[in-house]
């Protein structure tokens, strides 16, 4: 857009005025007071309170015992991380997070980016009518697509199992939700099913952005479609692929609704998720001090693996 | 990143997992007294729906010419006026897409909802709908299926009249930079 402007978060484009008017920021506010109170004040306010507070107080919070009802909190120093560091079920949650995360990259983002170059590549029929159909989902609740799936992979007259015998794929039918080997994949291919949408819209802008010659000249050049996907429209979606896998790495690490529809855990904690895991320990274990340790697990895994995606793998792709 | 420090929170907290900040928002609920409240959950959505509304209506709003704002403001037009005359009205497009966005986020939301209510008149839709499964009608589906199903009105209506915004992807822009 506009490159030259510097860009700044708050809706009015303070900074850019302040240097037009090359005054400092106090003369500044003093001139625009409502620009200042309502651009600036009150969110960095709201900011604060609750969002920074709440962050730093996690933090605190992970050094303390605490059943959530007492106002007296017991200081534990790093109990509760070597306590989390030696809890099986502190590994499982980890374990499926990662899962999940391998599911939602291999199978909606991939899915996404297909589906988006096959509209764009006009090899499909009603695009408009898919592109609504695939986008849905995402709108829909967590919650209502829990449910949904509840009822069609039911073990005993659920929709799935019984398209599955008709095929004559009989054997591959299992309690979808019962055999802690599948369980989690259940889980993470429903919430892929969810979200397949984001990505197909993202990246279906995207190569909307990519100069249509650049196309033309590889179709010339005798480029089928597998190469143009990976030799013409990858390397030039790279800031959507930055954006897409940042979104699906948080996605994964929020998953929280359809677990607790789903399955809650079960069976014997197998299907737990991080997220989960903080709500399970401080809200029904009234171990707030430990559900606040794993939320500092979180913070320090998206955390790090953001500043690794953003620091190596996508350096500049993602200007926020 | 081009633009200073000041960006950087709200993009980070776009991508922020809630679980990371629920344990100390019930606390601060409590002690504000708006645990299990409409306001309290009010507040609290609506400063998590900051972030992304920041970033989708900034993308809107670089992409007015700044030559409209300086004219207006040699024109002798107040900040207050510039704003609501100028930029506001300019912005509606970014405005729909960030609400419908944001309306759709708060509709589907769980986890704030889960844990900062208690008494089951003042639930959103999606606890609800899960009450309806799990407590005295364990075995009936067809109660979870209608409440599916109508939970999902508001969000066809309002897609209906947003889609154009929303499926174009113009979104995505503000986001990618």
């Amino acid at each position: 857009m506009h490159a030259s402007l510097p860009r700044f978060p708050t809706g009015i484009a303070m900074a850019a005025r302040m240097s037009d008017e090359r005054t400092s920021f106090v003369a500044f506010a003093r001139q625009h007071v409502f620009v200042t109170i309502f651009g600036l004040a009150l969110p960095v306010v709201l900011f604060l309170c609750f969002i920074g507070y709440p962050i730093l107080y996690t933090i605190y919070l992970s050094f303390f015992e605490w059943n959530g009802m007492t106002p007296v909190k017991k200081f534990v120093g790093f109990a509760n991380y070597s306590y989390m560091l030696g809890d099986k079920y502190f590994y499982i949650a980890l374990e499926n997070n990662l899962k999940w995360l391998a599911v939602s990259l291999a199978f909606p983002v991939v899915l996404g980016f297909l589906i988006a170059y096959a509209m764009r590549a006009r090899a499909v029929y009603f695009p408009t009518l898919l592109r609504t159909a695939i986008f849905f989902p995402v709108t829909m609740s967590l919650v209502a697509v829990g449910l949904m799936f509840l009822l069609i992979l039911n073990p005993i007259f659920g929709a799935f199992d019984s398209v599955l015998r008709a095929l004559g794929l009989g054997f591959m039918v299992r309690e979808w939700f019962g055999d802690y080997r599948v369980a989690i994949y259940t889980l993470a291919v429903v919430g892929g099913w969810a979200f397949t949408g984001l990505p197909m819209i993202f990246y279906f802008a995207g190569i909307g952005d990519v100069p249509k010659e650049t196309f033309d000249a590889a179709r010339i050049e005798g480029a089928g479609h597998l190469r143009m996907m990976l030799r013409v429209a990858l390397p030039q979606l790279r800031p959507v692929t930055a954006v897409v896998v940042m979104l699906t790495l948080f996605e994964s690490l929020k998953a929280f609704d359809l677990i607790a529809v789903m399955t809650k855990g079960a069976p014997f904690g197998r299907t737990n998720v991080l997220g989960y895991l903080v709500y399970l320990e401080s809200f029904w274990n009234s171990r707030f001090g430990y559900g606040a340790t794993v939320s500092v697990a979180i913070l320090v895994l998206s955390i790090a693996v953001a500043a690794l995606l953003l620091g190596k793998l996508f350096r500049g792709a993602f200007d926020v | 990143m081009s633009s200073p420090a000041l960006a950087a929170p709200w993009g980070r907290t776009l991508v922020l997992p809630q679980q990371t900040v629920l344990i100390p928002l019930y606390d601060m609920l409590r002690w504000l007294h708006l645990f299990d409240t409409r306001i309290g959950l009010i507040i609290v959505h609506g400063v998590y729906g900051m972030p992304s509304q920041i970033l989708i209506l900034r993308g809107f709003m670089t992409t007015i010419p700044r030559d409209i704002e300086k004219a207006a403001q040699i024109e002798g037009a107040t900040d207050f006026q510039i704003f609501t005359k100028v930029i506001l009205p300019l912005s509606i497009p970014g405005i729909v897409v960030g609400y419908t966005l944001n309306f759709i986020a708060i509709w589907k939301e769980f986890v704030f909802a889960l844990v900062f209510l208690n008494s089951e008149s003042i639930f959103p839709v999606t606890v609800g709908m899960l009450k309806l499964n799990s407590d005295r009608y364990i075995s009936a589906f067809n109660l979870p299926s209608a409440g599916l199903v109508i939970s999902q009105i508001p969000i066809v209506i309002l897609f209906i009249f947003a889609y154009r915004w929303i499926s174009s992807g113009n979104f995505v822009g503000s986001v990618k930079g």
